[in-house]
């Protein structure tokens, strides 16, 4: 909201600069965010928040200043002459729901000229924002900006007979100011005569009754409508004004009467009117009532204000405050009606704090003790896995999890069980993402010039619809490395885990597994892949399950020096292709006194892989002796030969 | 006859055997036998035996200057000083067979001739280390030279994303408070989003907070409150948590706004706790995250779900006042909802996003960045 500073003074004497009372509104609560200068008048550009539409007014903020700076308000000029004589009746408006219009004043005013505004006028008008287009309507913008009141004139010429209010049924249709035809929902406020819809109620007025430069008799309608009803019609309608961002908010019931006086006397002046009718009022609201004990002042804010500096403050707000006759410290305190954001006790607190002001409290720190909770005892999978990663080279992103189907395509990957959005706000970012996979493709296609290894991964969650929607968090790793070398780094991580591990093969790539669960898979990029993201040099991916992970105790097993010697021997074999090395390997590690096997040559020749391993043979209390070494040997080599047909090559 | 490459002519026309066992079958370089004559031929024994030690001598430096990789260098070494069969190390073994006369001009000459051998063939090996670890940086110049003012050679280490960094810091901040930390589920209910929070349907504060549907029910969350009301159901207080994670907001994405983006809310509560606390704490952590010397101030502001409620702000570089988070006292309703007595128990919670505090820290230019996967920008952190 944009208020000029001397529309300001109109109201409440003040001393300082633009800049000092800026500070001053923001530090309690009334955010200004800028100060901007035009020729000689400042303006200040407000952020007000929505519980207080009391402040999306001059009066309101002048209000606020009154209190901090422990000036006097001045009220509303509604001072006039009124019509001698007794006045006409104006027309009925029947409420079809009290609850849509839970207070109004309306009454007729007579023999206006419609022009243009004075300059005074205009200039308010357009320093805060607001075009002016004629005297009758630049009133009713401005006493809206004045007193925080939305209003709207109707040229009662063309009204015919009495009014109602009701919603509007779906297919209903009204041509408003702008000259649009809308289509309304069903549910939109309207008000309309005897023969047609003459209002878009809260939005904007309709066209056929607006106020024209021939216009000399109109109907002024100050209304309070339906928050929900009128925020509901403005989405729907995607019509949002000045009007309708005050009627969505609560505004103050007892204030349309004070309103239309204010609008009354400016069009009295200006625009030459004369009230015509006797104005009518209708108001259904109670006054709210709050009771706290006065230790909740000390509770909530931590300090100890003095009672009557909390009373002062209260008061000068609006509040009506007394002190409980029976009960020992306790307050009773009456709230202004156009504070309809205040409706517990608590937010008492919050006036009193704000106004006090928050920079003078002192700063302490939390009493107690940190509590032990069970969180605490988790091992830290993600940090130590992050670490294993960084470690090995590899460069942390962060990428959306928003994406699109188009993506997916160009990765060669299923579009099934995808999890969408209703409402996107654009094509690429249509669908949650299913995997890592696409974005760390992209990662790589954006740094193809860089020199050097391209190795990535990230954390994050993935979601897919099985059933329920499922949304797992997984870490996904891409690199121009080796496949083994990205193994390797897997095993590192999945190894902390202490559990043995299963591999299996699938088209889905090579998978980890432990106690039944996947933990992790690896795979080499698809090149149907690579060509679509135009990345010319092969890829390994990963991908580890950390939430199943991190349901695993990490173990960390010592393992004391060896005191005695190990034996160091090399077997060399032929086998079959189809044999995988990792079943060879745990064959060999199930012989006794193997400490270890490791493979250190491997070719394929004849449809036959030919292996090299190195077994190192070792005891924990004697040095091994040829003898047992051989008697382990030929168990082994027996093992090889029986289930694998292994032809052991003599070295 | 002894083979034309066993010999090696010293000069005056006589040869020297090089190879010791046909040496050994033809000892015949005796020139006569008189007393006189025993004299001079020791002298020419000594003679002889001296220059064979000098073409050794040359021998040797002409092998070692040709030499250009490691291997051949070995190769030398084993050649002339070699354990079983060096040139230089037979003669030694030659030694007790010599006469006395002969040992005393002989012996000093050899050891000479082997410590001068050792020498030039570490010095060789040193030298061709130094330009294999060179070989990198050669521009053609002569191998031999090193400059070490070069910049060192890059080292290929994987780089930290700089908002998880803000994020892990933000975590061992209030971890000396004794706060632990929990993430949980991005897509939410409308309830644990926006209801359990006082933020009702049709509420005005909700067009603040513009939402991604799934449908009627299932949305993507606005923030990371949802993780403070599920962790309130399941915990007793007193509670010290923090709530980091993902979170989505309808908005177009440009250099200040990002349809999804990380966020980090705290959460306290216990049966004593006032607003107090809650700006020392807060304030605790903007000179922790930027520097003991930062000043904060603290203005009234308004969220649903907290009562009163803050901002806090650092002045940066001396100059401008920037937002850095939200919090409040938690609302006696929201309170309320998650099971507790309000009477007993109350609390405040703030949140703040890192991607900001990492802007502000970092002076980094523009938000899209962190997404932008650019490793222009991920090598810096």
């Amino acid at each position: 909201m944009l208020i000029p500073f001397s529309w300001l003074k109109d109201f409440v004497k003040i001393n300082a600069s633009a800049e000092k009372l800026a500070e001053k509104l923001l530090l309690s609560g009334t955010k200004v965010e800028r100060i901007k200068k035009v020729g000689k008048e400042h303006i200040l550009e407000l952020e007000i928040t929505p519980n207080r539409p009391d402040t999306l007014s001059i009066y309101g903020v002048a209000r606020e200043i009154a209190v901090l700076t422990a000036e006097d308000l001045l009220p509303l000029d509604t001072e006039m002459l009124l019509p001698s004589g007794k006045l006409a009746n104006p027309p009925n408006l029947k409420v079809s729901d009290k609850k849509l219009c839970p207070s109004y004043t309306y009454g007729l005013v007579r023999d206006v000229s419609v022009k243009n505004s004075p300059s005074w006028l205009a200039e308010r008008l357009e320093l805060a924002g607001i075009r002016p287009i004629n005297n009758v309507v630049d009133i009713t913008n401005y006493v809206m900006l004045e007193t925080g009141q939305p209003m709207h004139a109707f040229d009662t010429d063309e009204i015919e007979g009495d009014l109602t209010l009701r919603t509007s049924e779906e297919g209903e249709s009204v041509r408003t100011l702008d000259g649009v035809l809308r289509k309304l929902p069903s549910g939109s406020l309207i008000i309309e005569d005897s023969k047609k819809l003459i209002d878009l109620a809260g939005l904007m007025g309709g066209k056929n009754s607006e106020i024209k430069k021939t216009t000399k008799n109109l109907l002024l309608l100050v209304p309070i409508y339906d928050p929900v009803a009128i925020r509901r019609a403005s989405q729907a309608t995607a019509l949002r004004t000045e009007s309708s961002n005050r009627f969505e908010k609560k505004l103050d019931l007892l204030g349309t009467k004070i309103a239309f006086e204010r609008a009354l006397k400016l069009l009295t002046e200006v625009a030459g009117g004369k009230l015509a009718t006797a104005p009518r009022t209708s108001v259904s609201a109670k006054e709210s009532r709050l009771e706290l004990p006065v230790e909740l002042f000390k509770q909530t804010l931590g300090i100890e204000i003095p009672l009557p500096k909390i009373i002062n403050i209260l008061s000068s707000l609006g509040f009506r405050v007394s002190v409980d006759p029976f009960r020992d410290r306790f307050l009773h305190a009456v709230v202004p009606s156009w504070r309809r954001d205040i409706d517990s006790a608590i937010d008492l607190t919050e006036e009193v704090g704000r106004i006090y002001g928050y920079n003078l409290f002192p700063k302490t720190l939390p009493a107690g003790n940190p509590p032990i909770q069970p969180e605490l005892f988790h091992f830290g999978w993600e940090k130590e896995t992050r670490q294993i990663f960084k470690a090995a080279g590899f460069t942390e992103l962060l990428t959306f999890t928003l994406t699109s189907e188009e993506q997916l395509k160009r990765a060669g990957l299923p579009e099934e069980k995808i999890v969408r959005i209703a409402n996107p706000m654009s094509k690429d970012f249509e669908i949650l993402r299913p995997t890592l996979l696409t974005e760390l493709l992209n990662a790589v296609a954006k740094n193809l010039k860089y020199e050097g290894d391209l190795s990535f991964f990230e954390i994050g969650k993935i979601f897919y619809q099985e059933g329920e929607i499922k949304q797992p968090k997984i870490l996904g790793a891409i690199t121009t490395k080796s496949f083994l070398e990205l193994k390797g780094v897997l095993e590192k991580v999945v190894s902390r885990s202490g559990d043995e591990q299963e591999y299996s093969v699938s088209e889905n790539g090579l998978i980890f597994k432990t106690k039944g669960f996947k933990l992790a898979r690896i795979l080499v990029v698809d090149e149907g892949a690579l060509k679509n993201f135009e990345i010319p040099f092969s890829l390994t991916y990963a991908e580890i399950y950390l939430d199943d992970l991190e349901t695993l105790p990490a173990k960390f097993t010592y393992h004391p020096l060896a005191k005695f010697p190990p034996v160091i021997e090399d077997i060399s074999m032929f086998l079959s292709n189809k044999i995988a090395v990792s079943e060879i390997l745990s064959e060999i590690q199930k012989a006794p006194l193997v400490a270890e096997a490791t493979i250190f040559d491997i070719f394929e020749k004849n449809g036959r892989k030919s292996i090299a391993v190195r077994i190192t043979y070792q005891a924990k209390d004697r040095t091994l002796t040829d003898t047992e070494v051989a008697k382990v040997r030929k168990e082994i080599v027996g093992n090889l030969k029986r289930k694998f047909e292994a032809e052991i090559r003599s070295r | 006859m002894v083979p034309r490459e066993h010999l090696v002519p010293i000069g005056l026309g006589v040869f020297l055997w090089l190879n010791k066992e046909a040496a050994r079958k033809h000892t015949r370089y005796s020139l006569c036998s008189s007393p006189k004559a025993h004299l001079s031929r020791l002298i020419v024994v000594i003679f002889l035996k001296i220059m064979t030690l000098e073409k050794i001598r040359t021998n040797l430096h002409s092998e070692v200057k040709k030499a250009t990789t490691s291997a051949e260098v070995e190769e030398i070494r084993i050649k002339y000083l070699g354990r079983k069969q060096g040139v230089i190390t037979d003669l030694f073994k030659e030694i007790p067979k010599l006469k006395l006369e002969e040992k005393r001009e002989l012996v000093p000459e050899l050891t000479k001739l082997k410590k001068e051998a050792e020498k030039l063939i570490l010095e060789k090996k040193e030298a061709s280390l130094k330009i294999k670890l060179d070989s990198k940086i050669q521009s053609g110049k002569s191998p031999a030279y090193f400059d070490p003012t070069l910049p060192g050679t890059k080292v290929e280490i994987g780089h930290s994303h700089p908002a998880l960094m803000i994020v892990e810091e933000i975590k061992e901040i209030f971890s000396y408070l004794g706060f632990g930390w929990i993430d949980g589920p991005e897509v939410e209910s409308d309830l644990y989003n926006f209801q359990k929070l006082r933020l009702h349907k049709d509420h005005p504060a909700r067009d603040t907070q513009q939402t991604y549907y799934l449908d009627n029910e299932l949305l993507l969350r606005t923030h990371t409150s949802n993780m403070q009301i599920r962790y309130l159901e399941t915990h007793k207080p007193p509670i010290r948590m923090l709530f980091p994670g993902r979170v989505y907001r309808r908005e177009a994405l440009d250099a200040t706004h990002l349809p999804s983006f990380l966020q980090v809310e705290g959460l306290l509560i216990d049966q004593e706790s006032s607003l107090t606390d809650l700006i020392g704490v807060l304030e605790y952590f903007a000179k922790r995250m930027f520097g003991e010397k930062t000043k904060t101030r603290v203005y009234g502001h308004h969220f649903p779900y907290t009562e009163p409620s803050i901002e806090v702000e650092v002045l940066f570089q001396g100059k401008k006042w920037l937002e850095i988070l939200g919090a409040g006292m938690v609302h006696p309703e929201v309170i309320r909802n998650v099971g507790l007595n309000p009477k007993k128990y109350r609390g405040w919670a703030f949140g703040m996003g890192p991607e900001r505090i990492a802007m502000l820290k970092y002076g980094i230019e523009d938000i899209r960045h962190f997404y932008g996967s650019d490793l222009r920008f991920l090598k810096q952190f």
